[in-house]
């Protein structure tokens, strides 16, 4: 699996369980796996294949 | 007195009528009017954008002022008609439409359905997810988001970065406002004035945050 451009040797798993793995919190979190963006509400159901290239950008607060 | 002419042929002389022609025709919208969007709206407006869509719930407080565009008597004034009073002040002519709304992801859509660029200029991060996922999703016009400009870290941490075609981000990406790390106007400006610039990029057709690929 590419992770923001790094390689992890991960298995399959939900978005959600990734998300936790690399503890993000999923509420400041948008994600592309393999060019697409996949909502919140799907991370949990959503399976991360383990060939996937996914980006995640975590959000901080400040406005 | 300015007049429309006078106020367009000021534009035309200090920016080129290239770029006055397709600067005068684009629509931005900013959704949150804080320490960035104010200060990205005042920018725009000054350099003679077309329409602005302003969207913001929040009234103006004293705890604004330290980074935001509003003035001490703009205190207790809906933030969308106390940032409409000062574009006024910097271009008469400017088409503005604001909001007195949350933005959500029911409505996000909607309310920027005219614009060719938003703007994210939220506080919190659920806002900021909630509009950037609808927005990408939609993947009809492109967002320029922001992340990361709290404290007095230095300012060249402060990047614009392409995520991906039709996503940009501007800010160090990590630094969170906290009690050590407070909100402050120096660093909020530059954030907010790498959005105004990539947003101006886009309007002049620039796609990439570099320079390698412009003339």
């Amino acid at each position: 699996m590419i992770i923001n451009g790094e390689t992890y040797e991960y298995a399959d798993m939900t978005l959600q369980r990734l998300i936790n793995k690399l503890a993000l919190n999923s509420e400041a979190i948008v994600a592309e796996v393999n060019g697409e963006i996949i909502p919140r509400i799907n991370f949990d159901s959503y399976i991360v294949d383990k060939e996937a290239a996914v980006e995640l950008v975590a959000f901080v607060g400040g406005g | 007195m300015v007049t429309k002419e006078s106020f367009e042929a000021y534009l035309v002389e200090r920016h080129s009528l290239e770029v006055h022609e397709k600067v005068s025709k684009a629509v931005v919208g900013i959704a949150g009017l804080g320490g960035l969007g104010s200060n990205i709206a005042l920018d725009l407006a000054r350099i003679g954008v077309g329409k602005l869509v302003l969207v913001d719930f929040d009234c103006v407080e004293l705890s604004n002022i330290n980074r935001q565009a509003y003035f001490i008597e703009h205190i207790g004034m809906k933030k969308v008609m106390a940032l409409e009073q000062l574009i006024r002040k910097v271009n008469p002519f400017v088409v503005l439409e604001t909001h007195n709304v949350r933005v959500n992801r029911e409505n996000a859509k909607d309310l920027f359905s005219t614009v060719d660029i938003v703007v994210e200029a939220f506080d919190n991060p659920p806002s900021k997810v909630a509009l950037t996922e609808t927005i990408l999703m939609e993947g009809k016009k492109p967002l320029v988001a922001a992340s990361g400009m709290a404290g007095a870290l230095s300012s060249n941490s402060i990047v614009s970065r392409k995520v991906r075609n039709g996503f940009y981000l501007c800010g160090d990406g990590v630094t969170d406002s906290s009690q050590s790390n407070g909100l402050m106007a120096p660093r909020v400006h530059v954030a907010s004035s790498h959005q105004a610039n990539m947003v101006l990029r886009l309007i002049l057709g620039e796609t990439e945050v570099d320079d390698n690929t412009r003339i």
